[in-house]
């Protein structure tokens, strides 16, 4: 049964320096939350306040109403915590999983079963002899996970958990993750610098820039409605141009009508989505631009435009063949754009 | 009598064994306490530590002796000119760097292990243990090492042994003997064996230290 | 499994292995319980007791019947008797008879016996570059060796040899000084070696002599009176000393079986008696 976590004015302090700052977030039972942000930004050390590895400088970190600072074993021993490298000890893959189980009273016949169905779950049990450090890396970070999931614990911190694996890997990786969570109500708070891994299994996102909470929504909401450009550019906006919002709502950018309309006026941000930058017909609204560079990519072709701005567009390979030096005027697809106010930071 | 070899072998490696036995257990404790733990007065220790690596062996000695003799403060343990007295010496010889090699291997661990052993939920004896294991092989090392010192040294085992032939008598004190005899080729037998004990316990900490034994390169 | 375990587990195995064997061969030092004087006893005497191997010899005689566990430490005359005076030994046997009498008057011992005598011999190079080979006594070669300059090694470390070479040199009228006279500061058996090896005359007590191998070194000169070389066997006077097993060696060693051990002692080896006994009568 998952477990119920809560920050109250938490500060924490490092070097001297604010490295985190969360007034109030609470995690219900058996959510699964995300944290995105770029590095640097505050991340692993939610974690760990959460693993009740440290003790924040301020305020309260509780797991079910028990503050961290004071619960001791007992509590640590219901949050499961696979930090980014899997750092798993020097012996057998087995041993690795069963290691924790042991720790924590279980009976030697049922800490076999139960490791071995947890590596089964991340799909490497039959690794399980093999020395821990004789693994792939890919390899190492699923065990890593199976020794977290194999004490069926209350709250499940995942740091950057498919760091280092290539592309086919991180997405079998998390495919397999979200199987191994899924009749189960562990709490689950998973830290991603990578939107799509952070957007993928989550029920709400988290922003941490700079060690302070810029924003919290499902991850509809974050790729509709981002607060600022900073989240616009987390969650994946390619495109974040400066434009301009007319008495008349509609939006200018350089001059040149985008089709656009907003309610927000003056100056203005307008992020989109690469996807959503189209070329419009003749007698549209749309932004001159001259095509700078053609990059094929897996199912499209990504377009470099230099106008008044500069943007990005992903092109479908059927369709309008684009060369370089063409000339042409693009609009933007209101489903894939969104009009952001000119913030101050 | 003149001591038949094999039981001067013997000897040698009775009183250095057992000496190092009790010196890894010391040394390992303290060296694990000074590299794990923040104790307070932690920095004086460490070079207490530091220093007792420096002290020559024979000056070891003349403290032991001094304690040890009938007219010392210890005298009524009856210990000097004994094996267990030579034992003495040689945990005190043996254990600073004992502590010293072991501080060293747990501050090469990856520094973030402590803390991920504890939040996967060991308590601190667990842990400890779990550090002791990821560290083996140099704590092996470092029991080696202090034997290897232990066994090669005459300083102390003269003073407080008193190379009494069937009593006391090791392989080191025995060379001194032979040569002061002009028995040439016995200091020179026993001489090649101390050579090949250090050769084979370099080997050993060779072959123990294979580069695929390391498993934080993940 | 772990890697390095099997290498820990087959050293802590051979740790317990030798460990056994090692007790077994090594014999308890505990005596075993029987009548009479029993316990440790710390028998202080001189290198060239020891290096002649004579020690070697006649103790196994003593432990056979006694529970006393003798523990000889070789130490030179005068530190002997340092350590008879602070108690750290329970008997002497030594050979510096001037330093014994002053030992015996400030009543550090309770009794002090004549053992044994040989004599020493003024030892050198094959050649004899001194020239000391037909002088009338010792004093005399000493003195031809001091005009020479002649290189000589003395024990420089109140042993009884060292005591009877200062009194030759005294005898002589001569301050020996100058890098002809090198002080070992160490034993009989070591300084014949160094003189050996640097061709440097010296004064041995004629057992450590024979019994030292590897030497070129010769006879330079021996046979005169002041040559006399007395040993004593001393029971230390002092609280905390093993009286009862020194009052049992001193007793044995001035007894037959013990006075004809020595007797005998050298004469396979050597050709020739090393130490003569005086307690025979």
């Amino acid at each position: 049964m998952g477990a119920e976590l809560s920050l109250t004015g938490v500060r924490h302090v490092r070097g001297g320096r604010e490295v985190l700052g969360v007034d109030s977030l609470v995690v219900g039972r058996g959510e699964h939350l995300s944290v995105l942000g770029p590095n640097g930004a505050g991340k692993t050390t939610l974690l760990r306040l959460l693993a009740g590895v440290e003790s924040p400088h301020a305020g309260d970190v509780t797991v079910d109403g028990v503050s961290t600072a004071r619960g001791g074993v007992e509590l640590r021993r219901r949050v499961a915590y696979a930090t980014q490298r899997p750092g798993l000890l020097s012996t057998s893959v087995r041993r690795n999983v069963e290691l924790p189980l042991r720790w924590r009273k279980v009976p030697r016949p049922l800490r076999g079963e139960l490791a071995l169905a947890a590596l089964e779950r991340l799909s490497v049990a039959h690794l399980a002899d093999r020395p821990a450090s004789a693994l792939s890396g890919g390899e190492q970070q699923r065990v890593s996970l199976a020794r977290a999931l194999a004490i069926d614990p209350a709250v499940l911190l995942l740091d950057e958990p498919a760091e280092g694996l290539d592309a086919q890997s991180r997405s079998a990786f998390f495919a397999d993750l979200e199987q191994a969570l899924a009749d189960r109500a562990t709490t689950v708070v998973q830290v991603s610098h990578r939107a799509d891994e952070a957007l993928r299994l989550a029920d709400r996102v988290v922003i941490l820039v700079d060690g302070r909470v810029r924003q919290v929504g499902s991850p509809d909401v974050l790729n509709r409605f981002p607060a600022d450009a900073r989240v616009a550019a987390l969650v994946g906006y390619e495109n974040l141009v400066d434009a301009y919002v007319e008495l008349d709502g509609t939006v200018l950018i350089g001059g040149s009508q985008t089709g656009l309309t907003s309610d927000l006026s003056g100056p203005v941000v307008v992020a989109a989505f690469a996807n959503g930058v189209r070329i419009v017909p003749a007698d549209a609204p749309g932004l001159p631009v001259r095509v700078t560079r053609v990059t094929p990519g897996p199912g499209h072709r990504a377009v470099a435009l230099e106008g008044s701005v500069s943007l990005l567009a992903q092109m479908p390979i059927y369709g309008s063949s684009l060369s370089v030096g063409d000339d042409v005027r693009v609009g933007f697809a209101p489903a894939l754009t969104t009009v952001l106010p000119k913030a101050s930071g | 009598m003149v001591e038949p070899l094999y039981e001067v072998l013997a000897r040698s490696a009775y009183v250095s064994l057992t000496a190092t036995l009790i010196a890894s257990v010391i040394g390992i404790g303290l060296g694990t306490a000074l590299g794990l733990a923040r104790l307070p007065g932690r920095a004086f220790l460490t070079a207490v530590v530091n220093t007792g690596m420096a002290v020559p062996t024979v000056v070891v000695g003349l403290a032991v002796a001094l304690l040890l003799w009938r007219s010392g403060p210890l005298g009524d343990l009856g210990l000097i000119y004994t094996v267990r007295g030579m034992i003495v010496a040689q945990v005190l010889i043996a254990t600073p760097l004992i502590t010293g090699i072991t501080m060293s291997a747990l501050q090469l661990l990856p520094p973030d292990l402590p803390d991920q052993l504890r939040s996967l939920g060991a308590n601190r004896a667990q842990r400890v243990v779990r550090l002791w294991i990821e560290a083996r092989l140099p704590l092996l090392a470092a029991a080696m090492a202090g034997f290897g010192h232990a066994i090669s040294e005459v300083g102390s085992a003269t003073i407080v042994g008193g190379n009494i032939h069937g009593q006391t008598q090791v392989m080191t004190t025995a060379i001194v003997e032979n040569v002061g005899r002009g028995e040439f080729g016995v200091a020179i037998v026993y001489g090649v064996i101390l050579l090949g004990l250090a050769f084979v316990i370099n080997a050993l900490l060779v072959s123990v230290q294979r580069p695929g034994a390391s498993w934080a390169q993940s | 499994m772990l890697p390095g375990l099997n290498v820990m587990r087959t050293a802590i195995s051979t740790v317990i292995a030798v460990s056994l064997l090692a007790t077994a061969a090594c014999g308890s030092e505990e005596p075993e319980a029987g009548s009479g004087p029993s316990g440790t006893m710390i028998l202080a005497t001189t290198t060239s007791t020891q290096d002649s191997g004579l020690l070697d010899e006649i103790l196994p005689l003593f432990d056979q019947g006694s529970d006393c566990v003798v523990k000889t430490v070789a130490v030179g005359s005068g530190q002997a008797m340092e350590m008879g005076e602070r108690g750290d030994a329970d008997i002497l046997l030594v050979h510096s008879p001037e330093d014994e009498e002053q030992f015996m008057a400030d009543g550090h011992g309770s009794s002090r016996e004549a053992v044994m005598h040989n004599d020493f011999v003024v030892v050198g190079p094959p050649d004899d570059p001194a020239g000391v080979a037909d002088v009338g006594n010792a004093a005399e070669a000493l003195t031809r060796i001091a005009d020479q300059k002649a290189s000589f090694a003395s024990r420089g470390d109140d042993s009884g040899t060292h005591a009877k070479e200062l009194a030759l040199w005294d005898e002589a009228g001569i301050d020996p000084k100058g890098s002809w006279y090198i002080e070992t500061g160490q034993g009989m058996g070591d300084t014949l070696t160094i003189a050996d090896q640097k061709q440097a005359y010296t004064l041995s007590d004629r057992g450590t002599f024979l019994a030292t191998s590897n030497l070129e070194s010769d006879i330079a000169f021996e046979g005169s009176d002041d040559l006399l070389n007395q040993y004593h066997v001393i029971v230390v006077d002092h609280e905390g000393t093993n009286t009862g097993c020194a009052e049992d060696f001193s007793s044995w060693i001035l007894d037959r079986p013990a006075q004809d051990a020595i007797a005998t002692f050298g004469v396979e080896a050597y050709g020739e008696q090393l130490f003569e006994p005086d307690a025979r009568n």
